[in-house]
């Protein structure tokens, strides 16, 4: 056998077993699985009922299927006192370890692509709020657009979601407290 | 020309380009592959950023996901160990290839945005490679390096530390 067709099959031989092991590693991993059959992007269709927000040049006023919410609005919702008593609830769609290193006080987590871990948690407090904010990152994340997306398919009401672009970013920049560590959910 | 040519052969011969090349590019995937493997759903974020494969459908981008990290790890564990060297490193060099024109579009698309003031090499993002955000020319130069370290494994006639010409040898004695 010649060097060329040697080393197509040595790559052939690699690809099948590298790929075998992908799939085989994927299906144990457990909550880190990659669901392959999981539609993890839809696409959200604006609700009739969007308005655009008030101050276009802080948020994107493109067209938006959820609500938004400008910082200074957030902060309005975290200072009410209805968020003490989860009248008002505020989401955080980031991950395990982005959550962990800060997040807005009192802020429950909801990972977008875990999500099946997280909302037998999060939709009782989610169904019984008037409000509910939801962040990830900033503009450039999409995970709350996601969670947002989600909410409504388990009959949130439209109009008591709001999505929080600014983010994790914006929130960083204020001189309002962060929280670390995870929020210990209380029965 | 001889003369070069010999002293190439006898460079080589030695065996030491071959492990070096096989170490840079062995612990390099390595080291990507794992945190890749880490965190899949961010890796499976990134490849969405690409637009090179179809959302929809999702199994064809989650399949890339899910496969992509462990088969960077087994061509990088290949290459360390010695096995399979001309085919791990044809298909790493292969892979480079592929995504390379894609980090550059990536890249070209953040640059021609408004907003961005900068020259090109200021561009920054989290091109999925495992690294975080880095920026496109230090990461083009990383890949380049690699690619032309993978062609060293693909011709070189050294099996110097490979565990395939170890095994080899030893079945040889053995008969």
């Amino acid at each position: 056998m010649n060097k060329v067709t040697l080393t197509l099959l040595e790559a052939v031989v690699l690809c099948v077993v590298g790929v075998a092991v992908g799939f085989a590693m994927n299906a144990m991993r457990g909550r880190d699985s990659i669901d392959l059959h999981r539609d993890y992007h839809p696409k959200i269709k604006v609700h009739a009922g969007a308005e655009q927000p008030a101050e276009p040049s802080e948020l994107d006023a493109a067209e938006s299927p959820f609500q938004l919410m400008t910082l200074k609005e957030v902060i309005e919702v975290w200072d009410d006192p209805r968020f003490q008593y989860e009248a008002y609830v505020i989401v955080d769609a980031r991950s395990d370890d982005a959550y962990e290193a800060g997040h807005i006080p009192g802020a429950v987590q909801c990972d977008y692509y875990r999500i099946y871990d997280y909302l037998e948690q999060v939709v009782p407090r989610v169904l019984g709020a008037e409000r509910v904010v939801v962040y990830c990152n900033g503009v450039d994340c999409d995970d709350s657009l996601l969670v947002c997306g989600k909410l409504i398919e388990v009959d949130v009401p439209w109009e008591n979601i709001y999505l929080f672009k600014g983010g994790w970013e914006k929130w960083k920049q204020t001189d309002y407290p962060i929280e670390t560590g995870r929020k210990q959910v209380q029965e | 020309m001889a003369t070069f040519v010999g002293v190439v052969k006898r460079v080589d011969g030695s065996g030491i380009p071959l492990l070096v090349a096989r170490l840079f590019v062995g612990l390099l995937f390595a080291y990507l592959a794992y945190n890749k493997i880490a965190d899949p759903f961010e890796f499976l974020k990134q490849v969405r950023e690409y637009h090179a494969f179809a959302e929809h459908p999702p199994q064809l981008i989650n399949a890339v996901a899910a496969a992509v990290p462990w088969f960077e790890m087994v061509c990088a564990a290949a290459l360390l160990l010695g096995v399979f060297v001309r085919g791990a490193a044809l298909l790493i060099f292969g892979m480079l290839l592929f995504f390379g024109p894609l980090l550059l579009w990536r890249a070209w698309m953040l640059y021609s945005a408004p907003e961005f003031a900068g020259g090109f090499c200021d561009v920054k993002f989290d091109c999925g490679c495992g690294t975080g955000e880095v920026f496109i020319c230090f990461k083009m130069l990383e890949n380049t390096a690699a690619q032309l370290a993978c062609l060293i494994p693909l011709f070189s006639r050294s099996r110097f530390l490979c565990l395939s010409s170890l095994l080899t040898r030893k079945r040889t004695t053995q008969s």
